[in-house]
């Protein structure tokens, strides 16, 4: 009986060692002249399966397979002229979409007017950012997304090694759950802590004086502490979706090697199981970082009343609190933090380099749990632990509070359906709705694509271009988006005006693609990286087109992360609000800016409303993904 | 001969028939000169409902008012309103690039008066709206020039939580928020930024200089941007007084023990403009539309939602509290050639 070419691929490859020096297969496939002496060479058995394997069923009118492969090979071979020119394209949507806003804003950090006003080239904007108060609050900046990102990630790897590999009762609801401080708008959640934590009144301190009769407030979020908090509650499960699929990708096989040679649990999680995940890992961590960075809400609304001052506050203060605004400085002062954090991307890159993190071999495997036992009822009440504070403890503050007049004024004569009402019998509300769900299914998977493109080419293949390609997808992360906004807004006016973007609901989808490529490079990246290269150079070796190994192979085995990184990039596009306020027209506003207006008018109940909608929407798409995750998993 | 009573009688009889013949001169040279005012604005009205259609960049983020204009400018005479809503220097920004850009689609702005003689100064994107009928009804501290047409000001003043301040105790005066007994108890819209911090620091500082300022810095002032936030805290009890607040957070807050103080000196205020777009698409509909916001219905409609009107005509039917608070004298705005100086001024006392 014939097998598949995919069959073939995936049962006739061993699986690689980890975290090794050693060139890989596809590294000596690039370094060599000739693919056919390739592919006989390294896969010998593999093709004379696959020759008679052929040879037996033949169709009529193919070629028989030894010469079809030594065509096909050929072809591939003749193709660099192709790859070129394929590398060339992402160049030019890549420089369209993250180039072309940032050499705006470069423009506007070297000359003393925005662009379009009469001015000079200067380099004040430089040199009003060197100064004493500006290094302290970058330190300061760093500093706090220091203090958010290592809590973070410690807490997001141990909720993904308990849903991923554990027994842990109930972990699917819980994977789901955990996930949805990251979805909700954080003005709401701030506001929610505003009530919970605040030293006066604060629900969390009222208790805690109840329960002890002192008069001590405990709990102060306009602090240090409440902002790294807030932060907090957004980075875990930010990290956690970025590396929960590292986890269940990965060869359990691996860490029984570990345990078989002696390894205690502990030390086999730290050796083994950590650094196979290194390059989620690092990313999650680096990205998680970057955000820190960039973060506006948790320092607005907790660090301003306690006197703590960040860089982006400090950006948004010089764009819309000075008179006039000061462009110059704020996209000078951001290009200094984007050399800064180009520098830790740049680091990541030499430490993961050469390194093999291959945990998806072709050899099968399944991915076990680990038995804990009685113990597995701990780490259930962790998971649990954290759903009640980062979920029901604010969510249900905004649950509660939808359903009075006011939020924290929860009398029987307030009792209303009025913001229900209000939100849902708004025409602007369903056209905002209905525009930014357009652009969310569109958005992300274009993105998606862009991304698996992009991280394809970077990880797996040694094109010419790959690195340059690489950067230009990661560069827009790295800008502050209250800057990156004003980037769009110039570059999309600027142009000649036969490109019918500036104005029209293409200038958001753009600007959304720019915005979520980062994110979905690097989901994409990591899922890449532990996917055994055999794998690919089997199936192409046993016949399969490049396209039908992307499909087949890459995209199969790829694809719950880019589930991950669309949900990812889908819920960024619904929240983004810098580029949308920017770049919305009449006829193509967003939620963003739906939520923006009724937030200023100080409708925070309808906000409220608005967010919990979101919440059921996160739920869906969520519990859909991982139904599907787990039905493919069962048949992989 | 005559007498010097005949003399001084027909001295009179002249400067009268003097007077009358002025009166009269007047009345048949300006009739005409109405009737062609009339006229051209009434061919300008037709002008507007050919064009059928303006499109309106605001800085007032959700103002409910444009619901109102929309529908009436369309009811009254057929022109659908487009609204742009986003921060003032988002609107600034965005006028500016379309201008120079050469994308002339947007008709009329509005914005605060600080940012629009900013754009006027800096940005050259207007051009004169020419004659309104009722820019002549506006209030002396709202004049239009040919740029500018007032069309509402947001006032500001002091909130109070009714559960921690006692009538007695409430502040009278701008000054009182200097008494010791307020320290590390007041809640404050930042006065390093733009907006209601900003205007108040302004005119704190215009009228009783620095001193004051420095009094207040002592005074252990919590800043807090998030406006519609602040008013709620103020109403939870984590502060008993908050400044300066909006009076349109009056009708918003109704229900809520809180109360809208108005110090005796007067209340800061913001003024918005609306300004007439260069190469605007539709001029016509543009000068209907700020010729219409100044107009009786739409002033109404501001002071509803308690934004102070800029006409002298009579309202009625707005909340009696509100029409009351509307009344109060006005203490003074910013002055857009040195509001940065100021800024500046306050980043140095509020470190």
């Amino acid at each position: 009986m014939e097998r598949s070419w995919q069959e073939k691929a995936e049962c006739a490859n061993p699986a690689r060692s980890f975290a090794s020096a050693k060139p890989t297969g596809a590294e000596k496939f690039c370094a060599r002249p000739s693919l056919i002496e390739l592919a006989e060479n390294l896969y010998p058995q593999q093709v004379n399966m696959a020759i008679s394997a052929d040879e037996r069923v033949e169709d009529p009118g193919r070629v028989p397979f030894a010469a079809g492969l030594r065509a096909r090979l050929r072809v591939l071979e003749g193709t660099a002229a192709s790859r070129t020119a394929g590398v060339a394209l992402l160049v030019v949507i890549l420089a369209f979409l993250s180039i072309y806003p940032l050499s705006m804003l470069l423009y506007g950090s070297l000359h003393s007017t925005p662009p379009g006003m009469a001015g000079v080239f200067n380099l004040d904007g430089y040199q009003a950012v060197l100064t004493r108060q500006n290094l302290v609050m970058l330190l300061n900046t760093v500093g706090i997304s220091l203090a958010k990102t290592f809590p973070s990630l410690v807490i997001a790897v141990l909720l993904a090694w308990i849903l991923a590999r554990t027994d842990t009762p109930f972990r699917g609801a819980l994977e789901v759950l955990v996930t949805l401080p990251f979805f909700i708008p954080p003005i709401l959640t701030a506001m929610a802590w505003g009530m919970l934590g605040n030293p006066q009144v604060g629900l969390l301190n009222q208790l805690y004086q109840w329960a002890t009769g002192s008069s001590n407030s405990p709990i102060n979020v306009y602090s240090y502490g409440g902002v790294i908090w807030h932060m907090m509650q957004y980075s875990i499960p930010f990290m956690f979706l970025l590396i929960v699929d590292a986890f269940r990708a990965m060869d359990p096989s691996l860490e029984e090697a570990a345990r078989m040679c002696g390894a205690s649990r502990w030390r086999t999680f730290r050796t083994v199981t950590l650094l196979l995940i290194l390059p989620a890992l690092s990313s999650a961590a680096i990205l998680s970082f970057i955000r820190g960075i960039e973060n506006f809400e948790s320092p607005l609304f907790f660090g301003s009343p306690a006197g703590i001052r960040v860089i982006t506050t400090d950006i948004y203060d010089s764009i819309n609190q000075r008179s006039p605004p000061q462009y110059q400085y704020a996209t000078a002062v951001s290009f200094v933090i984007m050399a800064l954090l180009l520098l830790i991307v740049l680091l990541q890159w030499k430490l993961l380099r050469g390194r093999n993190f291959t945990t998806v071999s072709g050899k099968g495997y399944s991915p076990t749990v680990m038995k804990l036992g009685k113990w597995r009822w701990a780490t259930f009440a962790f998971c649990v632990l954290f759903f009640a504070v980062t979920v029901v403890l604010p969510v249900g503050q905004l649950l509660i509070g939808s359903f009075f007049k006011f939020f924290g004024f929860y009398q029987w004569d307030m009792l209303t359906l009025e913001h229900y009402r209000a939100v849902f019998g708004s025409s602007e509300f369903w056209r905002g709705f209905g525009n930014t769900m357009l652009l969310g299914l569109a958005g992300a998977s274009l993105t998606m694509v862009l991304g698996g493109v992009v991280a394809y080419i970077s990880v797996r293949t040694k094109w010419r271009g790959r690195m340059l390609i690489d950067v230009m997808a990661w560069l827009p992360w790295m800008m502050p988006g209250i800057v990156l906004g004003v980037g769009f807004l110039w570059g999309f006016a600027l142009l000649p005006h036969a490109i019918p973007i500036y104005g029209t609901i293409w200038a958001l989808l753009l600007a959304y693609i720019s915005l979520g490529t980062p994110l979905s490079v690097q989901v994409m990246s990591s899922a890449y990286s532990q996917l055994s290269y055999d794998i690919e150079e089997c199936s192409r070796v046993h016949g399969a087109s490049w396209l039908q190994t992307m499909r087949h192979i890459m995209i199969a085995l790829a694809w719950p992360s880019f589930a991950v990184g669309w949900v990812l990039v889908f819920f960024g596009i619904m929240r983004e609000l810098s580029a949308s306020v920017l770049l919305y027209s009449v006829g193509s506003e967003v939620l963003s800016v739906v939520l923006l207006k009724l937030w200023t008018n100080g409708n925070a109940e309808q906000v409220s409303v608005i967010g919990l909608m979101m919440i059921v929407l996160v739920v869906l798409f969520r519990w859909v993904q991982l139904k599907v995750i787990k039905a493919r998993i069962s048949t992989l | 001969m005559t007498s010097g009573n005949d003399q001084a009688e027909r001295r009179w009889i002249t400067r009268r028939a003097a007077l009358l013949g002025l009166a009269a001169g007047s009345v048949v040279f300006s009739a005409p000169e109405a009737a062609r005012a009339e006229d051209e604005w009434g061919k300008l009205v037709a002008a507007a409902r050919n064009e059928g259609h303006v499109v309106l960049y605001s800085a007032f983020v959700g103002l409910a008012a444009h619901q109102n204009l929309k529908k009436d400018l369309e009811a009254t005479y057929g022109i659908t309103v487009d609204i742009l809503e986003a921060r003032a220097s988002e609107v600034r920004e965005r006028i500016r690039i379309e201008q120079a850009a050469g994308r002339f689609a947007v008709d009329v702005s509005e914005n605060g008066r600080t940012t629009t003689t900013l754009q006027i100064e800096q940005d050259h994107v207007f051009d004169p709206h020419g004659m309104l009928p009722s820019a002549g009804r506006l209030k002396a501290e709202f004049r239009a020039d040919d740029i500018r047409v007032p069309v509402f000001a947001i006032v500001y003043g002091i909130l109070a939580n009714t559960r921690l301040v006692k009538p007695d105790d409430e502040p009278k005066s701008w000054l009182d928020l200097a008494d010791p007994r307020w320290k590390g108890k007041i809640l404050s819209d930042d006065f390093r930024a733009l907006g209601g911090g900003g205007v108040l620091f302004y005119v704190l500082e215009d009228h009783y200089g620095r001193d004051v300022l420095e009094k207040l810095a002592k005074q252990d002032l919590k800043f807090s941007r998030e406006i519609p936030a602040n008013e709620r805290r103020i109403a939870r009890g984590e502060y008993p007084l908050y400044v300066p607040v909006s009076l349109t957070s009056v009708p918003e807050l109704k229900g809520l023990p809180v109360k809208f103080l108005a110090p005796r000196e007067g209340l800061p205020f913001i003024g918005y403009d609306l300004a007439l777009l260069k190469n605007a698409p539709n001029p016509n509909a543009a000068r209907l539309l700020m010729e219409y916001c100044i107009g009786q219905k739409m002033q109404q409609a501001y002071a509803n939602l308690g934004l102070l009107p800029v006409t002298a005509d009579p309202l009625s039917g707005v909340d009696p509290a509100v029409a009351e608070l509307g009344k109060s004298k006005l203490l003074g705005t910013t002055d857009p050639a040195r509001m940065d100086q100021l800024l500046a001024l306050a980043r140095q006392i509020y470190p």
